[in-house]
């Protein structure tokens, strides 16, 4: 039964897709004719087909080729400024960039741990988002800041700008004193 | 797969040498297929634009990857997709997904109800089609939108999510399948009188 079921709807979508033989869209409709939850099962994949078929393709906004350009020319104008740099200062940046990632590391766990565990209760489960959330944004609106003011000293000053980045596990502990404060779970 | 257009390959030629220009065009030439990707696949505008630029920018960046043999708009699409279900799977991490509820997936049709300065018929069905699309997983989803909205085959829909022909049918029938359940569901509340519900082509 299950399989004949299987079978049917099978039928159906191919007939959907215009892929049937003539042999087996006489069979088809031959189940239609005797078999009403068939036939309604059938006129509601064409319905989703039809409906799908109608849907007109979006339009992007006026302004959005614009707005990609100058995004671009942003990007291709910050890369250039960078590759200005003496490759030893980028090398430096780059090694500095690094070990930020890997500090941050532990942190990301915890986040994950702590969404993982409290996802049994609603309550404490929402409470660990709006924290997570609020810390994760902190931690990457001074990281951005500690970053672009190191980029920004490096074309002058190069050793500035590492000892800029150096202070990065110094921000991420206080960030994890900070965490550490908060009434999370239990 | 359709032959390699001539003018974008020397457009792509141009860009790879940093010719922002021949990039403009290419923009222009495909920003509405790439936005209408991002539109359906993440059911709202101000993120799809987003999206649609972070994938040029990323096609932009990676222009040396694309293979020259195969179609400039079936790879651009293919990384808009990849792009989308990154967002996606970002943002379950925020909200319980509607997916194995046939229920709340037709309640949640309320919400594809049009505006009146909304209300005209090719509006409507696309909100409601929207509506519809949002309630399947992004990978199905992902195979009604190459399929209908840009009427590529099962191969090369295979192709471009790098699995076989009978899993893309598997999944178009599987998709098709429960959005006929969300109809059948939204049909029955619609007997009971709440024809807020209906589909935009039945209710007349």
């Amino acid at each position: 039964m299950a399989e004949e079921r299987r079978q049917r709807q099978r039928i159906m979508q191919e007939a959907i897709d215009g892929q049937l033989s003539e042999e087996t869209a006489r069979k088809l409709f031959d189940i239609l004719g005797r078999d009403q939850s068939a036939a309604r099962e059938y006129d509601r994949l064409q319905r989703v087909d039809s409906l799908l078929k109608r849907a007109p393709q979006q339009r992007a906004p006026a302004r959005l080729a614009a707005a990609i350009m100058a995004r671009l020319a942003q990007r291709v104008q910050a890369e250039t400024a960078l590759a200005d740099l003496p490759p030893e200062t980028q090398q430096v940046m780059m090694l500095c960039l690094s070990a930020s990632m890997m500090a941050m590391m532990p942190m990301m766990e915890a986040a994950s741990w702590l969404v993982l565990h409290a996802r049994r209760d609603p309550a404490v489960l929402s409470n660990v988002m709006l924290e997570t959330i609020g810390w994760m944004t902190l931690v990457t609106d001074a990281l951005i800041q500690l970053l672009e003011d190191a980029e920004n000293r490096a074309r002058s000053e190069p050793e500035i700008a590492t000892a800029t980045l150096a202070l990065t596990p110094y921000l991420l502990r206080s960030m994890l004193d900070y965490l550490d404060e908060l009434p999370l779970i239990g | 797969m359709p032959e390699v257009d001539p003018v974008i390959l020397e457009w792509v030629t141009l860009a790879k040498s940093g010719d922002q220009e021949a990039f403009a065009e290419l923009v222009y030439l495909f920003q509405d297929p790439v936005y209408n990707l991002c539109y359906r696949m993440l059911g709202e505008s101000g993120e799809a634009e987003d999206a649609t630029q972070e994938t040029f920018l990323r096609v932009f960046k990676n222009l040396d990857r694309y293979d020259t043999t195969r179609p400039f708009k079936t790879w651009l699409l293919s990384i808009a997709s990849n792009h989308c279900i990154d967002r996606l799977r970002k943002r379950r991490m925020h909200f319980v997904s509607l997916d194995d509820d046939p229920t709340a997936a037709a309640l949640s049709l309320r919400s594809a109800e049009p505006t009146p300065e909304q209300a005209t018929l090719s509006g409507e069905i696309s909100r409601y089609v929207q509506g519809l699309l949002l309630q399947l997983d992004e990978h199905y989803r992902l195979a009604v939108v190459y399929r209908y909205w840009y009427q590529y085959s099962y191969a090369e829909i295979a192709e471009m999510m790098d699995t076989t022909e009978s899993a893309i049918k598997s999944r178009l029938h599987r998709a098709r399948k429960k959005l006929a359940e969300i109809l059948a569901i939204a049909d029955d509340f619609d007997v009971e009188g709440d024809d807020r519900l209906a589909d935009p082509v039945t209710k007349g």
